[in-house]
This record gives C-alpha cells, structure tokens and sequence, in this order.
C-alpha cells in the first residue's frame, strides 16, 4: 500500500524508489554525513537527489547506484560550499546535536574534517560504504592508481591525526 | 586490512551511528517529501514575455502620444497621467505576496500538526528543513541550535529574536498574512529557508 506516496500537488514517486529509499534512507544520509560533516546538509543532499533519481528512474538499469552517486555528489556539493563559508576543519563536530556524539567519535570527526575533500570521500566510500576501487574512481571521476593513493594518503593522514 | 584501517571502519560506523541514530519506523517514508520538478518554467518566461509586451506597448504609446502633442505649436501637452489602478477584486485581501513561485530547494518537507519547526544556527548555515510545506492553518517554530541569538522574518508580519540555543513559536497561523507560494524565512543574510504555504 502506498497510500500518501504522491502530494496532491505534485507526481507519483516510483514505486521502486520509495521502497529503496525505505531500506537505504539512513545508510545514505549517514555516507553524507561522513562526506559533508552536518546531519542538516546531509538530509538536504538525499532530498536534492531524491527528484533527479525519480526523474530518471524508469531508464536507470541500477537505481540503488545512481541513487548512492547522485547523494554523494550532492554531499560533496555541501562539503565544498561549507568549506566556502567556514572553516570547516577548525569547526569540530558539526553534527546538528553534538552532545549525542562520544568523545571518541568527536576526536574521528575532527579527524575526518581535516582532509581535503577528495581525500575524505575515497575514504568514507571504502570503509563506511564498502565501495570497491572502480566504483570510487566512477564517482571521482579519476584513475584507479589515483584513488588508491587518495586512500593511502587519506589513511596515512588519518592516522597522524588520530595519534595527535 | 591492518589494524588501523580496521579501528577507522568500526570508527566511522560508530561516529555516523551516533550523528544519525536509526530512524523510528516509518519514518522512512517518502509521503513527507513533495517532488516538485521545475516545470512551470515555460509557464514563467511566457509570463515575463507577455508583461515584457505590454511595457514595451505602452512605453511606445507614451513617447508617441509625447510627440504627437510636442510638434502642435501653442498647445499645451495634456498626456493623462499614466496611472495604475488596481482592478477591484472580489476578496479583498491583505496577504503578502509570496517571494518566489517554486522552492529553489526541489523538495519540500510536509509536516502534520500545528506547528511546522525550522532549525538553524547550524555551522553550515543550511536550515533544517530547507523547505517545509505549511498548511494555512499551520504555525511557523523556528529552533535555534547556533551559539548566537538570531533575528528571523517571514515578510513583514512574522519577526521574532530567537536567543541561542533556544526556540520561538509564532502565534498566528500562516495563512493569514502569506499567500500561497515560497516565503523567505530570512535568519542571516547569507542564507534563508523556505516556507512553502500551500495553495488552501
């Protein structure tokens, strides 16, 4: 039953998306936290990609990736425009409710926010998304040898801050 | 996997855990966002077109009239002055016009209840909802989670300070004072939510 799927307003959203958005909606608003640093962004970029997914849903011959790659961007959208607008690595936590975050993950967090944008995608695609190399270097639009020294890099750097 | 890659991989599941913590059930569920696909376009630029056309008409018809009168020796020009009146309507109404016909932000989030709430003061400076549809009968909130009061406003009726780390409710219900289509809710001058008052 999907009463209520469609607003009086507007079109029906497929059925297919409404159930992958049902099964994936928390995994993708968490790969965007990861990527963008704020719970409110990340929301935002799953809502943004939502309409560009459904508009192309019927030609998508695998909607969970596209679905996936359309979130990422927009979450690395958000990254680079918060980058514009504040500091990002000096802002610690900039999760929507810090006081539910462990001292521990706030450390990770701040970790995270400290590698370029790239660095940091590779990184959270590969060991919070399972991403494999081609797939990382489709969303990156780069060489597989480049993104595995993203991730070199990025784990290396990772690592440094970690130990501060 | 070493160890290190293996503590980060339990680390990042944890750190997104506890920023996003599972959703109640059927919270998942698309029936809160609207899907508005930009697609009254056309209907815009035909729009703009056609006022395009009526003051270009009308301008032309001014300087004509002008130089018409101009060339008659003696005679002093009498053009009637150019005035507007607003065509009496049916329902007179004090509603402010909306500042935009479709919400930049694609979606909007639809919520039941009284009171719609808009959370800013986040260090990206994006609201929380971006966009949120509310009904006429609907009352805006706005939560600030930022470390410095803010001033809010929805045109020129609804204005309030909301302190840091603190709330504010108005009292009347939208539909009262905004017609229908996207209002600001203005918070800094960087950045605004949209309050998309649905057609009643």
């Amino acid at each position: 039953m999907l009463s209520g799927m469609a607003v009086a307003s507007g079109p029906r959203w497929p059925d297919g998306l409404v159930e992958l958005y049902r099964a994936e909606r928390t995994k993708l608003v968490r790969t965007a936290f990861l990527i963008c640093g704020s719970v409110a962004a990340a929301e935002d970029a799953v809502h943004d990609a939502l309409p560009r997914v459904a508009a192309r849903w019927d030609a998508l011959q695998n909607g969970r990736a596209y679905l996936y790659t359309a979130v990422v961007n927009a979450a690395r959208d958000a990254a680079r425009r918060s980058r514009r607008s504040v500091s990002f690595g000096e802002t610690g936590p900039v999760s929507d409710d810090p006081a539910q975050i462990s001292e521990e993950s706030m450390h990770l967090q701040r970790a995270l926010a400290r590698l370029p944008e790239r660095q940091r995608t590779a990184i959270v695609l590969r060991y919070f998304a399972d991403w494999d190399d081609d797939e990382i270097a489709q969303q990156l639009g780069a060489r597989l040898a480049t993104v595995r020294s993203l991730i070199h890099r990025g784990v290396a750097r990772m690592r440094e801050e970690m130990e501060r | 996997m070493s160890d290190f890659e293996q503590t980060l991989r339990e680390g990042l599941a944890t750190l997104a855990r506890e920023a996003v913590p599972d959703a109640p059930a059927g919270s998942n569920d698309l029936a809160e966002l609207q899907w508005e696909p930009k697609r009254r376009r056309g209907v815009t630029r035909v729009l703009l077109a056609a006022a395009a056309v009526v003051v270009i008409v009308g301008v032309a018809g001014l300087v004509i009239s002008r130089h018409q009168s101009s060339g008659r020796k003696g005679v002093v020009a009498t053009v009637p002055p150019q005035t507007t009146t607003a065509a009496p309507t049916t329902t007179p109404t004090t509603l402010e016009p909306p500042d935009a016909s479709n919400p930049a932000a694609g979606t909007c989030l639809s919520t039941t209840g009284g009171v719609v709430t808009v959370t800013i003061g986040s260090p990206d400076n994006v609201p929380n909802p971006r966009c949120a549809m509310v009904h006429a009968d609907q009352r805006v909130g706005v939560v600030n989670v930022g470390a410095t009061a803010a001033n809010i406003t929805i045109g020129r009726h609804f204005m309030a300070r909301v302190p840091a780390h603190g709330g504010y409710t108005f009292t009347d219900a939208v539909g009262g004072y905004l017609a229908p289509g996207v209002h600001y809710l203005k918070f800094s001058p960087l950045s605004h939510a949209e309050i998309l008052v649905a057609n009643p």
